[in-house]
């Protein structure tokens, strides 16, 4: 397949940078010391809140996490779930932690500007404990990774994001 | 009817080829995959997305693997639970359909006759499934669920009977790979 080669962001990230809204649809798998799955997504962002569907082969919509002014709810197996933030909410109902702000800026190859981080040798970002690698395609280097592998103890997520509007 | 040409698709294909394309629409989603399927009763399938990505989707009888070749990750998950990932799951079994779901007669399109199948035990996966037939043949599916999401399946190249080696449906994880359980 294409040979592949570490993504380095353009510009680097200044403290102020912007939390722009986005959506971006693609992949995503899930290793949490060897259970998980593997399946599509769609996430619609916008600084206050965030709307991320997790959808089966079939296109049918396996879990979906909706942030807002008042809270995180997560609906999944036909039932709902209420917390404060997506990082309780996911490590309490699901049993693994999506670090779904630091995801805003991961997905598209930067550090989350508001929380200490470093860069290592390989091109890897360490950031709260994650360690996150960004790769691109050799020979189509795009705007952003084609894939993000984030790891943090036994937790494995790997993410292509594919279509970004 | 409809549930006669079903009767009579489950009776007539031990073995099934086809292609397949699926189409997800919901409200501000519009996606295109398309891609194969072997089935060989009872349980035993291959349910491969080749666009816009590959994505394979084997039940071997007794346990469903998912591998994403991009991802380099195999799901492995108990078959019974399987309908979610495919609808091979639900075409592969012998009287799978008849067991678990209440069909009905959904009318007639052009010259396919259609049939609704809804689950009898709560499956939170899909609330409504429609099959078509046409001279005793699948030719589509549709799926929707109870977030808005509609899944249309068009069947084609259908090959009643293929000779498909029961080693066709066995599935090892290619080296490398993660593979990690579903349930």
């Amino acid at each position: 397949c294409a040979t592949e080669t570490v993504f380095r962001p353009a510009g680097t990230v200044s403290p102020a940078a912007q939390d722009r809204p986005f959506t971006v649809s693609g992949r995503i798998s899930i290793n949490m010391d060897g259970k998980g799955s593997v399946g599509q997504f769609d996430w619609a962002h916008q600084p206050q809140a965030d709307l991320l569907s997790v959808n089966s082969p079939l296109g049918s919509t396996v879990a979906q996490l909706r942030r807002d002014a008042t809270g995180v709810t997560l609906l999944a197996d036909g039932k709902s779930w209420q917390a404060a933030n997506v990082e309780d909410l996911t490590h309490d109902v699901l049993g693994w932690t999506l670090p779904l702000g630091n995801l805003v800026w991961w997905i598209r190859g930067l550090p989350a500007p508001d929380a200490p981080y470093q860069f290592a040798s390989d091109g890897s970002l360490d950031q709260q404990g994650w360690t996150i690698r960004f790769v691109s395609d050799a020979d189509a280097p795009g705007l952003y990774p084609k894939r993000v592998e984030m790891q943090r103890d036994k937790l494995t997520l790997r993410l292509l994001p594919q279509n970004w509007r | 009817s409809a549930i006669a040409q079903l009767k009579a698709f489950v009776s007539d294909t031990k073995t099934l080829s086809a292609s397949f394309n699926q189409l997800v629409s919901s409200k501000n989603k519009h996606e295109e995959a398309s891609g194969t399927l072997e089935i060989s009763r009872p349980g035993k399938f291959r349910w491969s997305y080749n666009k816009p990505y590959e994505q394979l989707i084997v039940g071997d009888g007794k346990t469903l693997w998912i591998y994403d070749k991009d991802l380099a990750q195999v799901t492995r998950k108990n078959l019974d639970g399987a309908l979610g990932s495919s609808p091979a799951a639900l075409l592969a079994g012998n009287n799978a359909i008849e067991r678990d779901y209440v069909l009905k007669e959904a009318g007639k399109q052009g010259d396919v006759e259609w049939l609704s199948a809804s689950p009898k035990k709560a499956d939170n996966t899909f609330n409504a499934i429609r099959m078509g037939f046409s001279n005793k043949m699948l030719v589509e599916m549709e799926l929707t669920d109870s977030f808005g999401n509609n899944t249309r399946i068009r069947f084609s190249a259908q090959q009643k009977n293929p000779a498909l080696a029961a080693s066709h449906f066995s599935f090892t994880a290619p080296k490398g790979v993660d593979v990690v359980s579903g349930d």
